[in-house]
């Protein structure tokens, strides 16, 4: 009956008329639709950045760290003891200066087993990783991060295969074999791997190890054996229990998991609570523009207009309102997903700077505004529509 | 006794409120016709219960008792919504403080009625025109926003809004009460003009004068309708106090009405 368009245009006229007002009102919404689209967009970058940084592959592995020191017997005995794992390796770290033939830095040096880049699943970008051999002979190679290429050897893309690293406090010389793949965010990006036999005989003086680390075989509960681990750990290899601990990447990755189920459902509680107010602040503003518009109303009733045609005129008010709404918190909901995105990647986490808003979820919010002006706008709506037109009119 | 020729007729009309302070009687039982084509005023003193039979027969407000035809159906047979259409479709109402809507032009106040009919969209600004032309408006104010006219302008513009939809009946509450007496007379002219082009007018007046226009006076006191002095030619000479229809003058009907029913529909 009433065309749409003409419709449209005096829910605008009428919204226009108190442009501050209006733009007050749907602070609320804009807000909470914000921090949907905000809280979306950085959830599945987030996770994104968990799957990418632990890999699937590594919710097999176990790491067993000790305050007090290990042996590679501790690591041996473990891979005697539990055939559930397919892989044991072990690790030490120590802090060395390394340079190159202009540049030098402190950095963390790893000798580590020559079965770490499989359990660690890292990938080589020039040349090789570490092999048995290395480490049975002791030899002085190096794989390093790409870090320390952009550091010492000007570029991260600089060509070293066969060129000497000097490492420790004699300045000792490596060659480096190998250049592990990864930008900034990836776990080796500043490091230096060496054997770890080379590391104890050259760098430590000790031949302790810091960690060690193995990868349960396919479809073993980890959770179950890392508890298995730490038993063996304490009552047969003799450990004092309160030194051992026993992380299996599953038990973090549910953490992680907990962690961001339980950000975001902070933020839909923050979401919830200003889509709330902003609804109420509708209500409120829809119920002083009723309050103000009387005569206005009982012209239209009285010109005609069904008790229907008032409710429609009032919720579209309502429901414009909190699409209006809906829409700048779209918009501010995204710039506030590239602003922490850039913010990140300025911290060097690798966050995706565009963010990742499906369409689904601007639907959502969509259907949240609308929803949000049909509550909040029924009960001022029915109210104006209800007005009688003879009493309205003598309303001053 | 429903005329054939009759807008409206109200047998023993009443309508009582109930408020805090009491019952109040403001109409206590009216009769009377209005035909098509007539030009009739209402006069009484303040609190005679003028707008309470004015919202009555505009289908505002229902009679407490009593009937109420209107174009010869009982309005007791419409609900709320059909009443709201007869108030869109066949009746014009211009009131005292012109509520037109502010910050709005004056085509869309007048195409305001027509959005609340069937009558297609794209029609709506050349009948808005139209009743525009009737009143005299100059054409220059039709885009301009109502609160930007002066008084006897938007009374204008209201008539022209009350006319937009071709109805059966202008009802006018005090339409010359917010204006001096100069403009007064120039809305009055424009209400006598549509009177002679065949509109059937009900308005409600303070002022003898403005009263002396119409065909016929209704004098209404304490929710009755008083038997009128016979001050002129135009007053009923029937007493309408008992139940006669005032419009049963044979003088009057006879003489005036014909000529002006004819050219009724026309208009
Ligand atoms: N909504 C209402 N509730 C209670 N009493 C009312 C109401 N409306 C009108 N009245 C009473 O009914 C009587 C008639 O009022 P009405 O407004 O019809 O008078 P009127 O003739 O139009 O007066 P005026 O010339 O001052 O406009 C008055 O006594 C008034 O107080
Ligand atoms: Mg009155």
């Amino acid at each position: 009956m009433m065309a749409l368009r003409y419709l449209l245009n005096e829910t605008w006229l009428s919204l226009s008329a108190n442009k501050i007002r209006s733009a007050l009102t749907i602070l609320g919404i804009v807000i909470g639709i914000a921090s949907v689209i905000a809280m979306t967009s950085l959830i599945s970058s987030m996770e994104d950045l968990l799957m990418r940084e632990l890999g699937l592959y590594q919710a097999r592995m176990v790491q067993i760290h000790s305050t007090e020191p290990m042996s590679l017997e501790d690591a041996q005995a473990i891979e005697g003891a539990f055939p559930d794992y397919e892989s044991v390796g072990s690790l030490m770290i120590v802090t060395a200066q390394v340079s190159s033939q202009t540049e030098s830095l402190n950095t963390q040096v790893f000798g580590v087993t020559d079965n770490y880049a499989y359990i660690q699943n890292i990938d080589i970008e020039q040349g090789r990783f570490l092999i048995e051999a290395d480490g049975t002979q002791a030899l002085q190679v190096a794989v390093v991060g790409k870090g320390i290429l952009r550091d010492l050897y000007g570029s991260e893309d600089a060509q070293v295969l066969g060129e000497t690293l000097r490492v420790g406090p004699k300045g000792e010389e490596y060659t480096i074999v190998g250049v592990i793949k990864g930008n900034g965010t990836s776990r080796n990006y500043n490091r230096v791997l060496v054997p770890l036999d080379t590391l104890h005989v050259r760098l430590a003086g000790t031949r302790t190890v810091d960690t060690v680390f193995a990868l349960a075989r396919e479809d073993v509960d980890t959770v179950d054996l890392s508890r298995r681990t730490q038993s063996y750990m304490t009552r047969t290899l003799e450990h004092p229990s309160d030194t051992v601990y026993v992380y299996s990447m599953q038990e973090m990755m549910d953490q992680l998991d907990l962690i961001v189920t339980s950000f975001s459902f902070m933020l839909s509680a923050i979401a919830v609570i200003a889509l709330f107010v902003g609804g109420i602040g509708i209500m409120n503003m829809m119920l002083t523009t009723v309050s103000e518009r009387r005569r206005e109303i009982g012209l239209r009733k009285s010109l005609g207009a069904h008790t229907s045609t008032i409710t429609r005129q009032f919720l579209l008010e309502a429901v414009t309102l909190s699409l209006v709404g809906g829409i700048l918190g779209i918009f501010l909901g995204l710039a506030v997903a590239v602003v922490l995105g850039l913010t990140a990647r300025s911290l060097g986490i690798d966050m995706p700077v565009a963010p990742e808003v499906g369409i689904e979820s601007i639907l959502i919010a969509v259907a949240i505004c609308v929803a949000i002006g049909i509550a909040f706008g029924f009960y001022p709506a029915r109210h104006a529509a209800k007005l009688d037109p003879v009493e309205s009119l003598r309303y001053q | 006794m429903s005329e054939a020729n009759a807008v409206l007729e109200v047998v023993g009309l009443t309508r009582t409120y109930q408020s805090r302070a009491g019952v109040t009687e403001a109409l206590r039982g009216l009769t009377f016709t209005i035909k098509r084509g007539e030009f009739v005023a209402i006069m009484g003193p303040s609190g005679s219960g003028k707008s309470t039979l004015m919202n009555i027969l505009g289908c505002l407000d229902r009679p407490s008792k009593g009937l109420y035809l209107f174009e010869g159906v009982d309005i007791r047979s419409y609900d709320d919504d059909e009443l709201a259409d007869i108030r869109a479709t066949r009746i014009g109402f211009i009131f005292q403080a012109f509520n037109l809507l502010p910050r709005t032009t004056v085509l869309r106040n007048v195409m305001l009625p027509l959005s609340f009919t069937h009558c297609p969209q794209h029609e709506w600004e050349a009948r808005a025109r139209k009743a525009l032309h009737a009143v005299d408006l100059q054409e220059y104010l039709y885009g301009h926003r109502s609160n930007e006219l002066s008084g006897g302008q938007m009374q204008r513009v209201a008539i022209a809004r009350a006319l937009v939809n071709d109805p059966a009946l202008i009802l006018a509450d005090e339409p010359t009460g917010n204006l001096d007496t100069a403009t007064g007379a120039v809305i009055l002219a424009t209400l006598t003009q549509l009177h002679e082009r065949g509109r059937t007018i009900v308005l409600i007046t303070h002022d003898p004068e403005v009263a002396r226009r119409a065909d016929r006076i209704l004098h209404i006191r304490d929710g009755l309708l008083e038997r009128t002095p016979h001050t002129g030619v135009f007053s009923p000479a029937d007493s309408s106090t008992r139940g006669e229809t005032a419009s049963g003058s044979a003088a009057y009907s006879g003489v005036s009405l014909p000529a002006v029913a004819s050219v009724a529909l026309s208009a």
